[in-house]
């Protein structure tokens, strides 16, 4: 069930109006929400419902375990324990057959020919979100930051709840519990933030996003070789506006379907290509997943307290399996390779080679030297092969054929999706403050009319969000 | 790295910011809630609703009416978009069900007119998408050439 479709639209009223109606009885509305998103997500696969259950039911337990006990060797194994079946969980399904293929290629490689057992693991939609989540709800437990969960529901609904349940964000314990223990109250700035927020997000999938993938990324990225240079500079800047588009647009729907359901999510988006340094883009960035990398991963290796070659030690490790989390491919490893070393060579800039009478970058210049690094590390993500991102590298020297997909309608749309990031900072919060003062009947003109500019222009049909396959 | 919690504040914390916006004595007031519109009228003074519960479930209320006239919008206004989607549903009775109404709801609308705003701003939009380089040159060269024969003259 997408996000941007009339099944969900009609999904969506059915949990509005019954979620609400329950609101007197907190209990009853969480077994609704649960009962609810695992509907929504059976509707892709109703076998991967008993993993989502098996999932929360074995957090649930280790969690429960390690708030029983105070004995600090025990409460470490079990920690350890809770991540290794969540590692266990997701490393089979994501990585299971990428992993039997490389080895059976180095023993290829030293003559040692063996049939392995290959199979065909189909990969549950969002396992990636929720297992991270499940991990840090654990860790969060051993670290004394959130309490173990009174009740299994709590703990279900926190890894089911369907908004953010198969791309994200990731909602921490610490956000989400304490909002489950009373019945939720709406006010009208978040309502409204809400409801801006999902027209907001279907006008940047369905309009920007769904727009520059079918008439300009796809058809380049599947033979680069077929286009010259002004094709393949479109489809780099076109792919680094799609990813944002499509990406941000399920934040900001899954935020402001919460929000109606009377939630908050934390934000995951911040107007990541105003960033001026690498570092300032990954604290804009699908902020839910780099915070998670930084709390559970970067700061436990060491962070920046062991000396500069550490630092950037750490910051390799962490972007490595930054990049492999995102899918089982060298290409997604490369990606992350190369945010890690240009972190890497920021860090050492700033800390050993800089002096401090040395002219600062003026932050426009940042800004372009950023987004430009992004736009590169980007075409390696997107690319199926090494093969193919060196097709497209290799094609970017081909200034003599002209463009074909080029127009000037997907050329306003890049320069459309650009343009976001000069909007003030929390635009939206800004217009939904003006708003909820208007009556209901000239906001619902308002919020309709929105939505019909939308259906009018969007492209009939609309492909998965790219994070669904992580 | 802050990871902030992006969605305002609830009315517990900051009651001062939260809450829906007084009722002035405005026609449109009145839609919103009757008796508050005929107490500022007359200027009678009502016990202020400052119980959170009380202004939770005016928001609440707020919120489902935006929601009602929005899905009613796009019933009236996007029908085809209704009857696209039926078609792709699976072939049974039910799916052939909604297809036959969504089809009969469609003509309807259509006889009233009702879907000629959606097709005008889609049918611009696709002309739209169709201008090429070679347009707009041409476009400006039109112009430019204009405005010179309009310079030749005016010499």
């Amino acid at each position: 069930m997408l996000f941007p479709t009339m099944i969900f639209g009609l999904f969506f009223l059915v949990v509005y109006a019954t979620a609400w109606s329950l609101n007197a009885e907190n209990q009853r509305r969480k077994q609704f929400l649960l009962l609810a998103s695992w509907v929504f997500y059976a509707w892709w696969d109703w076998r991967f419902v008993g993993l989502l259950i098996a999932s929360a039911l074995l957090n649930w337990f280790v969690a429960g375990q390690i708030g029983r006990t105070d004995e600090a060797r025990r409460r470490r194994w079990l920690v350890v324990l809770g991540v290794a079946i969540n590692l266990t969980i997701l490393g089979f399904f994501k990585y299971y057959g990428f992993f039997v293929e490389q080895l059976g290629d180095l023993l290829k490689l030293v003559g040692w020919q063996r049939d392995l057992p290959l199979i065909h693991v189909i990969l549950p939609i969002g396992i990636s979100f929720f297992t991270f989540q499940g991990m840090s709800y654990v860790i969060d437990v051993h670290r004394g930051r959130v309490a173990p969960a009174r009740s299994l529901l709590d703990v279900m609904l926190l890894m089911s709840f369907f908004p953010h349940l198969v791309a994200g964000p990731i909602v921490r314990a610490s956000d989400l519990l304490p909002q489950f223990a009373t019945a939720p109250r709406l006010n009208r700035q978040m309502a409204m933030h809400g409801l801006l927020l999902i027209a907001w997000g279907l006008f940047k999938k369905t309009v920007i996003a769904s727009e520059l993938a079918s008439n300009l990324v796809d058809p380049v990225f599947f033979d680069p070789t077929a286009y010259g240079a002004v094709d393949l500079v479109g489809a780099a800047y076109g792919y680094a506006v799609q990813i944002y588009c499509d990406f941000s647009a399920y934040s900001d729907i899954a935020i402001g379907v919460a929000a109606l359901l009377g939630y908050r999510f934390p934000r995951n988006f911040d107007q990541p290509y105003r960033a001026s340094s690498l570092q300032e883009f990954w604290r804009r960035w699908h902020i839910s997943l780099s915070s998670w990398l930084r709390d559970y991963l970067y700061v436990p290796l060491g962070g920046n307290r062991g000396g500069l070659a550490r630092t950037c030690v750490n910051l390799m490790i962490t972007f490595l399996l930054g990049g492999i989390w995102h899918g089982a491919a060298w290409t997604f490893i490369a990606w992350g390779a190369l945010h890690g070393v240009v972190l890497s060579i920021e860090r050492i800039w700033w800390s050993a080679i800089r002096k401090p009478n040395w002219p600062r970058l003026s932050s426009t210049l940042g800004v372009i030297i950023t987004f430009n690094i992004v736009t590169l590390s980007w075409i390696l993500f997107r690319s199926d092969s090494f093969a193919t991102a060196l097709a497209f590298l290799q094609g970017l020297g081909r200034w003599g054929e002209p463009g074909t997909l080029v127009t000037p309608f997907i050329v306003m749309l890049i320069l459309g999706g650009l343009a976001m990031h000069a909007l003030p900072s929390r635009a939206i919060e800004r217009a939904a403050s003006v708003l909820q003062r208007l009556p209901s009947p000239a906001a619902g003109v308002a919020i309709g009319l929105a939505l019909l500019l939308v259906e009018a222009i969007r492209p009939a049909g609309v492909a998965p969000f790219i994070y669904f396959q992580f | 790295m802050s990871d902030p919690i992006d969605m305002p504040p609830d009315p517990a914390e900051a009651p001062a910011q939260s809450g829906p916006a007084p009722h002035p004595a405005t026609p449109s007031g009145f839609l919103e809630n009757p008796l508050i519109w005929l107490a500022e009228a007359t200027g009678y003074e009502l016990d202020s609703p400052a119980d959170e519960a009380v202004l939770a479930d005016q928001a609440r209320r707020w919120t489902t009416r935006i929601i009602i006239v929005a899905t009613v919008m796009l019933a009236v206004f996007n029908s085809p978009s209704i009857q696209t989607w039926a078609t792709t549903l699976p072939p049974d009775w039910g799916s052939q069900t909604v297809d036959a109404l969504a089809d009969v709801w469609t003509q309807r609308l259509s006889e009233l007119g009702l879907d000629k705003p959606r097709a005008v701003v889609h049918q611009n939009y696709e002309t739209a998408k169709q201008v090429q380089w070679r347009d707009i040159l041409r476009t400006f060269r039109f112009r430019r050439d204009t405005a010179r024969a309009d310079d030749d003259r005016q010499d």
